[in-house]
């Protein structure tokens, strides 16, 4: 039987593995297509609940919409900070950006 | 055991391996094909969970513009990734030991729930429609205004020249 | 669904045209600014008299939307018409009419022109929100947008040296008040489970929520009140406010900001009637402040410092109407006060834009070259020293009566002390600047009358500072007291009445034989040093702050900036080195015996700092690291 619980495991599974990639990506090229896991898995979570827990209504799908779109301008605000940085300063590696170093 | 679940596990597999792919392949093109195959098969999910809309657009928006938007940039910037600075090593294992703690709290907290079957009455395209142009019309055009806004930032970051007179007068 | 489900409009109505400013910037014909302005504003008006003459005959409106749903409550926003509140738009709306009018003249060679009057559309239009909303939580908003505003217009000219830490000032001054408020506004949401008036005052009134969080919320409330009427001690941002343009003064300090305070009281009165303790410190307050105001503002060498303190006394008056419980008496007072406080800003606007400076000394004989603001200014004046049939006069009789009746003898003589020194120092500024021989550092020679925008809101005002004070004599039958729900008439009490215009007519005297007849020692006074320099500068509450509070903070934050710029590579790494080297110093004084310990200690100390520096990497990476790992712990920890 397929419930829920095996799409909220495979979410948080997705889930994790994309926060071990933004915790340890040295391009940050690579953090945002990671973060971008992050949000497909949370929309995983959200479609699975709603079909699950209130089915008749579509809330839960219209939240999967709206990140959708968020992730759109994040992803594309990410990737314009991409190339700005490359162009400035022609650092690719994430790491060796510490101006917040204290 | 269903056919469903036949369907989940192999969809799940794929994500799974697209995700592990994402993370620890050594060139980013194949970091991004990864990607691809992960936002694939959780379109098939959305599938199995009888959201159809919800499938196209997945495959629209992510499989379609933003996986295409990565790999223009990938082109336009052509990053070369650094071998893993020395103490990338000890960090690695902190995250992968957070990771690995993060999902097993997930997981046991989701373990612990039960939760009703999967309804036959399975909500359709039409519904999503009603809620989205009525009770969140508001949230959906703010939506709207946000990617614009969005848009406008990307254009001004990655313009050529920055114009150094964009405040014209402060009134 | 009577005309009166409209006025939620009114706030809107300057409110767009301070985004249209904003938006356009100087895109516009100059002149269109104002225009639109005082457009707004004479639309608001002539929809407040409509308000009054409805409401007058019994109208009401209120209505409530749900603002926010927070756990299964809702966050109700509305609109509130009644009396109070209709009085409150027409006070509001007509000095902020008579004072962009008046800008166009006293500004009209400025650069921010237009920007001038959009912040006093904001300024108005946060004012309108404060007195039409009927919660507390859409009313603090208003209240913030407000703070803003103010900053905004005493910053107005921010390339002048005095007015950005003024506006600052105003700005933290007035905040401090407001944390205040909005604790208070977390003890009501969390006693009551409303922000809405009819909904707490009904609990209170049925006994539902009484005690001591009932006379703490009251408090805090009151501290948010105290910020923005500025009572003591929260009044020192009043006099520094001076440096913005004068016409923003006179709004900030006749109609708006100040009022703001005596209103939420007055409109959140029940609160503070169901406790005796309450009132007792409003009105200790207010007495404080009164008289101190008073004594402050006998000492000043500037016009404007003079009208400020003198606000900041007149609002410890009302302060004190409160705290007899007549809080109608307060309101009376605000409305004779914004009339005739604008009067004399504006007053005080039209000699500083004749001679361009606010020093009285500067001054004298100024009434053969300004008749009309002269007259102008004397029955201003006379208002606020209380002479009848002005309006001052009947106001302040008021409040000395409900202190009478309150038996309050502290509050009445502290008024009648006030009153006192309210027509001296007023008649010492009226005869130092129009009709005392010019002295010889006098620029009066060069003055000339004011162009027609800028004298005929005088001429209004002034107008109105003679009449407006009859619709609570015995002459209307008390109409505004009546219109205001009052559940008792008051009676003129003429023993005390002949008292306070007694001590008034001898301060002018007392005024007129040292400043005109020069029988005493003009300014005599202030050859004591305890009056030049501890009253002349505020009873040195400012210093104090400065010394207390202002001096120690930014010690302590020179401090930790050192402490941080050096704690990565510095302290901790020279922390860590100390202790190697005492450690080493150590062992070598007592190699035999301990020098494992001693040195274990100072290698300890310089790994922990080293172990320290490390979480300081600058790396984003590593914060988000420690930042999902805190949250795991706080999961593992508290999800159980």
């Amino acid at each position: 039987m397929l419930t829920l619980n095996h799409f909220l495991v495979l979410a948080a599974l997705l889930f994790c593995i994309g926060l071990f990639g933004v915790l340890t990506s040295r391009s940050a090229l690579r953090i945002i297509i990671c973060v971008e896991l992050l949000l497909n898995a949370v929309n995983l979570n959200l479609a699975a609940f709603a079909a699950y827990v209130a089915p008749q209504e579509a809330v839960g799908t219209s939240f999967v919409i709206f990140l959708m779109v968020i992730a759109a301008a994040e992803v594309g605000l990410g990737l314009a900070l991409v190339i700005s940085l490359n162009r400035t300063s022609s650092i690719e590696a994430i790491d060796t950006l510490n101006e917040l170093r204290g | 055991m269903t056919v469903s679940l036949v369907f989940f596990y192999l969809y799940a597999a794929v994500a799974i391996a697209g995700a592990l792919g994402l993370v620890l392949a050594a060139k980013l093109v194949h970091a991004v094909m990864s990607l691809f195959a992960t936002l694939f098969a959780t379109a098939a999910l959305y599938l199995l969970l009888g959201s159809e809309f919800l499938a196209a657009m997945q495959l629209f928006v992510y499989g379609g513009a933003v996986t295409v938007l990565v790999l223009f940039v990938l082109m336009l910037t052509s990053p070369t990734e650094q071998a893993p600075s020395p103490t990338a090593s000890r960090t690695r294992l902190v995250a992968a030991f957070l990771s690995v703690a993060f999902f097993a709290v997930l997981a046991s907290t989701v373990g612990g729930a039960t939760w009703a079957p999967l309804s036959e009455q399975v909500h359709t395209t039409e519904s999503l429609a009603r809620i989205l142009f009525s009770r969140y019309v508001l949230p959906f055009e703010v939506a709207g205004l946000t990617l614009t806004i969005a848009l406008i930032g990307s254009i001004v970051l990655a313009r050529e020249e920055p114009d150094d007179d964009v405040g014209e007068e402060a009134c | 669904m009577s005309v009166l489900s409209y006025s939620w409009v009114l706030p809107l109505l300057p409110l767009a045209v301070f985004v249209f400013v904003v938006i356009t910037g100087r895109r516009t014909p100059r002149l269109l600014a104002p225009v639109l302005g005082i457009g707004s504003m004479a639309v608001v008006f002539a929809a407040s008299i409509a308000m009054l003459s409805l409401t007058a005959a019994g109208a009401r409106f209120n209505a409530t939307i749900t603002w926010l749903q927070v756990g299964g409550r809702a966050m109700e926003i509305g609109v509130l018409v009644d009396p109070l509140a209709a009085v409150m738009v027409a006070i509001v709306s007509f000095v902020s009419l008579l004072v962009q009018l008046y800008s166009i003249g006293y500004l009209h060679g400025e650069e921010r022109f237009r920007w001038f009057f959009g912040a006093i559309s904001l300024f108005t239009a946060s004012m309108l929100g404060v007195v039409l909303s009927n919660g507390w939580l859409l009313m603090y908003l208003c209240w913030e947008i407000m703070g803003l505003a103010s900053y905004l217009l005493i910053g107005f000219w921010y390339h002048k040296g005095a007015a950005p830490p003024a506006a600052m000032k105003a700005f933290m001054v007035t905040r401090a008040g407001d944390v205040g408020f909005a604790l208070g506004l977390a003890l009501i949401w969390l006693n009551a489970g409303s922000f809405l008036f009819e909904d707490v005052f009904g609990m209170v009134s049925t006994g539902a929520w009484s005690g001591p969080s009932l006379i703490a919320a009251a408090l805090l409330l009151l501290a948010g009140a105290m910020g923005k009427s500025a009572q003591f001690p929260l009044h020192v941002w009043l006099p520094d406010a001076m440096a913005g343009p004068t016409p923003g003064s006179a709004l900030i300090h006749a109609a708006t900001m100040v009022a703001a305070g005596v209103y939420l009281i007055a409109r959140s009165f029940p609160l503070f009637e169901a406790n005796p303790v309450t009132l007792t410190v409003v009105g200790v307050i207010g007495t404080i402040t009164a008289v101190m105001g008073a004594l402050i503002a006998l000492a000043q060498s500037d016009i404007k410092k003079v009208l400020a303190y003198s606000t900041i006394s007149q609002l410890g008056y009302m302060f004190m109407a409160l705290g007899t419980g007549n809080w109608i008496a307060a309101i009376f007072h605000l409305m004779t006060h914004a009339f005739f406080k604008a009067l004399l800003f504006l007053g005080a606007g039209s000699v500083i834009h004749a001679l361009h400076t606010q020093e009285l000394k500067h001054f004298g004989g100024l009434w053969r070259k300004m008749p009309w603001t002269t007259a102008t200014w004397c029955l201003g004046a006379l208002s606020l020293a209380g002479i009848p049939p002005l309006a001052g006069f009947w106001s302040k009789d008021e409040i000395l009566l409900s202190a009478l009746h309150a038996h309050q003898y502290g509050i009445l003589a502290a008024g009648i002390l006030t009153a006192a020194l309210t027509a001296f120092y007023m008649a010492r500024t009226t005869f130092l600047t129009f009709f005392a021989a010019p002295g010889p550092e006098s620029m009066s020679s060069r003055a000339h009358e004011s162009p027609w925008m800028m004298t005929v809101p005088l001429v209004v005002l002034a107008a109105l500072a003679v009449t407006v004070g009859l619709v609570g004599s015995p002459l209307t039958g008390y109409s505004f007291f009546g219109l205001l729900e009052a559940y008792e008439m008051p009676k003129l009490n003429l023993p005390l009445a002949a008292v306070a215009i007694g001590v008034a007519l001898g301060g002018i005297a007392l005024a007129w034989s040292s400043y005109i007849k020069k029988l005493i020692e003009p300014d005599g006074y202030l050859r004591f040093s305890f009056i030049s320099g501890t009253v002349a500068r505020g009873f040195l509450i400012d210093a104090l702050y400065t010394n207390a509070i202002v001096c120690p903070a930014t010690y302590i934050a020179g401090v930790l900036r050192v402490i941080d710029g050096a704690v990565i590579d510095g302290a901790v790494n020279g922390l860590g080195g100390a202790g190697l080297l005492t450690g080493k110093g150590l062992s070598v004084f007592d190699r035999k015996g301990i020098d494992g310990v001693v040195d274990g200690l100072g290698e300890g100390v310089v790994d922990a700092g080293d172990g320290v520096r490390r979480t300081q990497t600058g790396n984003v990476q590593t914060y988000l690291l420690l930042l999902v790992a805190a949250i795991l712990l706080l999961v593992v920890v508290f999800a159980r």
